[in-house]
């Protein structure tokens, strides 16, 4: 199955379903929605394929590689075919991500206006009511790194912030 | 994404749709929940409240020397002002962070979070720049505010206590485990934190 995963920041999804209700909310408006947050009408996913066996750790790596944090995780999967039906174009995009593997996964929803990412809330908030999420916890993550260091996704531990740095220096990794 | 797929998709194991449904019943009207701004905080309205507090937290310092309180007082108002231009947010970096190192300032933190009664995405922002210290230079101040905020009214700043726990070290478990949380979704962070 192709989903588009995106994180979440735990509770602070604040997306309500009672916003369909609102017929062309500004984007602007949308936009203080913090989880919600879009530049220039875009907002980026990435695209995985359920049936590889590596997805869960690729989602998670994908999201670490444009982090500058090492903090808990929470990402939300939101089927592909859903977004098609909802009309909403999906770019291929580039991303400066630590994890060149990963960099073709980037994609981007565009040409975004209140209407699409009212739309856009209501599918991430669907997956989130359905269960269509994961955490991991930073110990987790920093499993996940390990994972990714050993499976030589992240060619060079140094390209890493501070604390993922110390982490996986914790574990011997330098 | 059906319920069946996601079904297959995922084990379920969280309780987060539970939570949702029983957050919406509470919810207000859409167009008077997208009428109110997600909380921004003015400096001064932050500032407001908290300056008392402030200088009475100073004065209980004693008989430190004035220049101490003048970079306290200097680092707290920069602390506070990057907290007011720009929520902590889990996986970013925070102007905010590099001004927590190292200062006194720790010693009226909790006067602060007294101070941020209104304003709780002040608190939470404050428990995620804590969650970001190298807690064990810190001590039993930080332990205190993270006990504090996992005591919270509020939801979100209860969950970034949570998450500042992540760093604590040996102390967190024995925290965690006499945390009984009503929120379905934070009480199962909780226990994936206790596994």
């Amino acid at each position: 199955m192709d989903v588009l995963i995106r994180k979440v920041n735990g509770l602070v999804w604040t997306s309500d379903r009672h916003v369909c209700d609102v017929a062309n909310v500004p984007a602007t408006l949308i936009q203080h929605k913090r989880e919600l947050f879009a530049r220039n009408c875009e907002l980026s996913f990435w695209h995985l394929n359920t049936t590889d066996p590596t997805w869960e750790d690729d989602a998670f790596l994908a999201l670490l590689g444009v982090a500058d944090r090492l903090d808990t995780i929470e990402l939300a999967a939101v089927n592909l075919s859903a977004f098609e039906a909802a009309g909403i174009e999906i770019e291929s995009s580039t991303v400066d991500t630590r994890f060149p593997s990963l960099a073709t996964l980037h994609r981007d929803a565009v040409k975004l206006d209140g209407k699409r990412l009212v739309a856009i809330a209501e599918l991430l908030n669907d997956a989130i009511l359905q269960q269509c999420t994961r955490l991991r916890t930073r110990e987790e993550l920093i499993e996940t790194l390990v994972r990714g260091v050993g499976t030589r996704r992240l060619a060079k531990a140094a390209q890493l912030p501070k604390d993922m740095k110390e982490a996986l220096a914790g574990r011997g990794i330098n | 994404m059906t319920s069946e797929s996601a079904g297959d998709f995922y084990s379920g194991e969280q309780q987060r749709g539970t939570l949702r449904r029983v957050r919406s019943q509470n919810s207000q009207p859409a167009t008077e929940a997208f009428s109110r701004p997600v909380e921004h905080i003015s400096l001064e309205k932050l500032i407001g409240p908290a300056a008392s507090a402030v200088f009475k937290a100073f004065e209980d310092l004693g008989d430190r020397q004035a220049r101490t309180q003048l970079r306290v007082s200097s680092r707290v108002r920069q602390i506070l002002d990057a907290i007011a231009a720009d929520p902590v947010e889990p996986g970013v970096t925070h102007p905010a962070e590099p001004l927590l190192h190292g200062g006194p300032w720790l010693a009226i933190a909790p006067t602060l979070v007294e101070a941020f009664q209104e304003h709780s995405t002040a608190r939470r922002s404050l428990l995620l720049l804590i969650g970001r210290l190298d807690q064990s230079d810190y001590g039993s101040p930080i332990r205190s505010l993270i006990e504090r905020g996992l005591q919270d009214e509020d939801e979100f700043v209860r969950e970034a206590a949570v998450r500042a726990t992540e760093t604590l070290g040996s102390e967190a478990k024995e925290l965690l485990r006499r945390h009984s949380d009503a929120n379905p979704w934070i009480a199962k962070y909780v226990q994936r934190l206790l596994a």
